[in-house]
């Protein structure tokens, strides 16, 4: 049997978003992906990324809107934060093992897919906008128990513990249904308001509905 | 039919199976990187099922309808199955899920 790790190139790979920038995503985005470039089109890497910058831009156009119409600076840099978060967390990463059941398989999960999901799940959260999460333990060993930290922003007028309660128990399901990795906590924190929505209808998880 | 036939045939089968949503290319390795030089060379497509020796190697984005472990389960054992069927020696699979959803 062959170990084709030990032969891998990863000169020919360096650990980042398969050669592109988080900027040359977002340039990309801004062209409507035309001209195709199959260097992003075929990158799981880059389709991660792009997925995140596409959900923060739907999530957050409308609070800096509203900040800026009641003269608040717009956090342009907390954005650009974010970004940088989504580039770090797209990339490959670690490889998480699956457990086999064959002795012919051999599968893993990149730790890039997983912090992807987390990042998804958590923005699917109404009134939470994902600005950083990691994983913390020995994901690249079977069975070892894996702390998962998600730091989040919230909208206005959002009941913070409620949203705070259903994000852990969202990552944690998900977790439980699309990996193998053996989750000790899911510790969520809170680390920025973001303004209110001016359409009612965005934000279904308010104070008056907690 | 020619190795890089069977791997075309591998590929569809992996394609098929219910839950996984896209096939990338496996990093390279000194292998791969010969056989997609060739590839270029006689101007067929690059493969995105590699076989190292006697690994087949296999990058999957999974829908998110099914577990990622359970896609990445049936996607080993199609691309076995199909890979055995046609006289491909192959002792493992690896399939690294590399999206979910």
């Amino acid at each position: 049997m062959t170990e084709p790790d030990s032969a891998r190139l990863d000169a020919l790979e360096p650990d980042d978003l398969d050669g592109h920038t988080i900027d040359e995503l977002a340039d990309y985005l801004d062209a409507g992906m035309t001209p195709a470039d199959p260097s992003i089109d075929e990158s799981p890497a880059c389709q991660n990324a792009l997925a995140a910058i596409v959900r923060l831009r739907q999530s957050s156009l409308g609070a800096l809107e509203a900040a800026a119409a009641a003269e608040a600076p717009a956090d342009e840099s907390w954005i650009g934060g974010v970004l940088a978060n989504i580039s770090l967390e797209a990339r490959a990463g670690r490889d998480v093992p699956l457990r086999p059941l064959e002795p012919t398989e051999r599968g893993v999960m990149t730790e890039g897919a997983i912090r992807s999901l987390i990042r998804t799940t958590a923005d699917a959260v109404p009134g939470v906008v994902v600005a950083r999460c990691t994983l913390d333990g020995d994901v690249d060993q079977l069975g070892a128990p894996v702390r998962v930290s998600v730091e989040v922003a919230v909208r206005e007028g959002v009941a913070i513990p409620a949203t705070a309660t259903l994000v852990r128990s969202t990552v944690a399901d998900v977790l439980d249904e699309q990996t193998d990795l053996v989750v000790d906590a899911v510790d969520v924190v809170v680390r920025d308001l973001l303004p209110r929505r001016t359409d009612p209808l965005d934000d279904p998880a308010t104070e008056e509905d907690a | 039919m020619t190795p890089d036939e069977i791997l075309a045939v591998v590929e569809t089968a992996v394609l098929a199976v219910p839950g996984v949503a896209e096939l990338y290319r496996p990093r390279p390795t000194i292998g791969s990187t010969v056989a997609s030089a060739r590839s270029l060379a006689t101007g067929g497509p690059v493969a995105r099922v590699v076989l190292d020796e006697d690994v087949l190697r296999l990058v999957i984005g999974t829908d998110g309808a099914r577990p990622a472990p359970e896609t990445a389960r049936a996607a080993h054992l199609a691309a076995l199955d199909t890979a055995r069927a046609h006289g491909l020696s192959v002792s493992r699979v690896d399939v690294r899920v590399a999206r979910v959803g």
